[in-house]
């Protein structure tokens, strides 16, 4: 019997941390199989319509999943440009004595409630998007899609920042020492070092943005529709709006609770394939 | 090791705090009942002041639904309750106390009020809802796309106004343009836009949000005011409903509190809030 002593002790705390860290999302991704169980038995194929209107038993969830793809799109192509380009100017180009300021405001943003956006997106931009646009409303996917993008913006802009930070100036010094200028530098070395570590931040921002749901909720208006012409200037809904408003209306073990986690569970499948697919382009280099 | 025992003596200690506290009458549901509830459990509070009061709201749906979960004391609600929630809930004995009466009147952006359109009859209404009527200049005003507003399916005031203008509580609302939950949202909402139509309880109407008359079927316009309510002749017209299970024994606690706001003193609360009280 091995003496119980610091290192046997640290080994199987760390070992149950472990378990307990891989046990959770396995449960998590069980538990809601086995809720939405009842919805791909009885409804199937139902679930492919875009016409969601349970008085009628009517669960077609197509719409939902629409306006959260559309909704997280638009928040990508509007945010990884942007926070890339400042990640790299906040390392190449800013002052050191500028950095840190910059920095902590960035920390600052990141970790503002998400009901806040919620907020000032109703009472901001809802009204400047009908201005500016000529709209009835502006409570329209394209709302959600810009809101979502300022939210993950300060998160990401953080993290390029962390990356970029990390390459070693000898790589720089050494790249312009053969003859290369900044923006040949940006290109050639700090970018393609960079590749895989990016890839990750861009997935973990498209996971937060695809769960979020206070923020969506309020500026999504929350039509259980297919938008129809001039798609993101629409309101539509997303599954998060949805789960958001409507998962307590309906009793535990009834057909539209279980249609709703089966939503749930069909959110989670993009980020967990663009995981799989990026781990193993990763191990594979 | 010492930071170890420190951080588990945290742990523990907040775990230990998680006791259910003694006296708690937990209340959800309709954000239309909301604010009497609101007032009166203040005032309750200071009469009863170990009793501690939790309000929630979500919608009528909600109030309907945790207390068939037994998740709530009291439910509030602003709408009949439906055979399917009787039957989705066998164990829970629905019984409701009505509190006090509301109307739900049809909602209109200043901007239109003010040109001039200060009725209508159901059946426009109805249409606007459906879909076929969707620009202002079809109804003689200035060309202006009708912003339709909705709330979500189970709000009561919902299935309250759907019943009256297209005949079916969960009817499907085509032309609609944007959904809505609390009464305080469409307000809001109604307020910010120019062209808007929406759906509200009486007792929310503001100064920015207008309430239109109905034109019913004789051509007479009916305003919705508390005469016309109490007479019966508005033809929107719910109870605001507190719902309890009567399975399970009655709380003492809620017994009192229920019977407060039925009191003169809670139908006093009714009353400044605008909404109908029960004799009247």
């Amino acid at each position: 019997m091995l003496k119980y002593n610091k290192e046997l002790g640290l080994q199987h705390t760390l070992a149950l941390s472990f378990f307990v860290i891989i046990a959770l999302p396995v449960l998590i991704f069980f538990v809601l199989l086995i809720q939405s169980k009842r919805a791909f038995l009885e409804v199937g194929l139902g679930l492919l319509s875009t016409s969601w209107f349970p008085a009628g038993q009517e669960y077609g969830i197509l719409a939902m999943l629409y306006g959260s793809a559309v909704v997280v799109i638009l928040a990508l192509a509007i945010a990884v440009p942007l926070s890339l380009l400042s990640a790299l100017a906040l390392t190449e180009f800013v002052p050191k004595s500028l950095q840190l300021t910059i920095k902590s405001i960035l920390e600052i943003l990141a970790g503002v409630p998400s009901i806040i956006y919620g907020l000032l997106g109703i009472v901001i931009l809802c009204p400047w998007l009908e201005q500016v646009f000529d709209i009835s409303t502006g409570r329209t996917l394209f709302a959600g899609g810009l809101l979502l993008a300022l939210m993950i913006l300060p998160m990401m802009i953080s993290l390029f920042e962390d990356v970029f930070s990390q390459i070693p100036h000898e790589f720089r010094d050494n790249s312009s020492s053969l003859g290369l200028n900044k923006s040949q530098i940006i290109l050639a070395l700090i970018l393609p070092i960079s590749k895989y570590p990016c890839f990750n931040i861009i997935l973990l921002a498209m996971s937060k943005a695809l769960g979020e749901t206070m923020a969506i909720m309020l500026v999504i208006g929350c039509v259980d529709k297919f938008p129809n012409f001039w798609l993101p200037l629409s309101a539509g809904q997303t599954v998060t709006s949805k789960l958001g408003r409507d998962l307590g209306n309906y009793s535990f073990h009834s057909i539209e609770f279980s249609v709703m986690i089966a939503m749930a569970l069909i959110l989670l499948i993009p980020t967990i394939i663009f995981s799989f697919v990026l781990k193993k382009r990763e191990l594979v280099r | 090791m010492f930071f170890l025992r420190l951080y588990l003596l945290i742990t523990f200690g907040l775990f230990c705090s998680c006791q259910s506290p003694e006296a708690v009458i937990r209340i959800a549901g309709s954000s239309t009942v909301l604010p009497v509830i609101e007032k009166a459990a203040a005032a309750y509070s200071k009469l009863h002041p170990h009793i501690r009061i939790q309000i929630n709201t979500g919608g009528s749906g909600i109030g309907v639904n945790q207390i068939g979960l037994d998740k709530i004391d009291i439910g509030m609600i602003s709408r009949d309750i439906s055979v399917d929630e009787i039957q989705a809930f066998p164990k829970t004995d629905f019984k409701t106390i009505i509190v006090g009466k509301d109307a739900v009147v049809p909602v209109v952006s200043n901007e239109i009020y003010e040109q001039g359109l200060i009725e209508l009859d159901l059946n426009t209404i109805g249409d606007i809802y459906r879909g076929k009527i969707k620009n202002w200049q079809d109804l003689g005003l200035k060309p202006n796309e009708i912003l339709v507003i909705d709330k979500e399916a189970s709000r009561g005031t919902r299935q309250v106004f759907m019943k009256a203008i297209l005949g079916n509580k969960n009817a499907r609302a085509i032309g609609v343009d944007l959904v809505l939950g609390h009464n305080n949202e469409v307000q809001t909402a109604i307020a910010q836009s120019q062209q808007a139509i929406g759906m509200l309880s009486f007792a929310w109407l503001s100064p920015e949000v207008k309430a239109l008359a109905i034109k019913n079927i004789q051509g007479q316009s009916i305003q919705a005011n508390l005469t016309t309510i109490k007479l019966g002749k508005y033809p929107i017209v719910r109870s605001l409903g507190l719902l309890i299970d009567v399975n399970k024994p009655l709380n003492p606690d809620v017994e009192s509190f229920l019977n407060y706001l039925l009191s003169e003193a809670g139908q006093a609360i009714v009353r400044e809030l605008k909404y109908i009280p029960v004799d009247a």
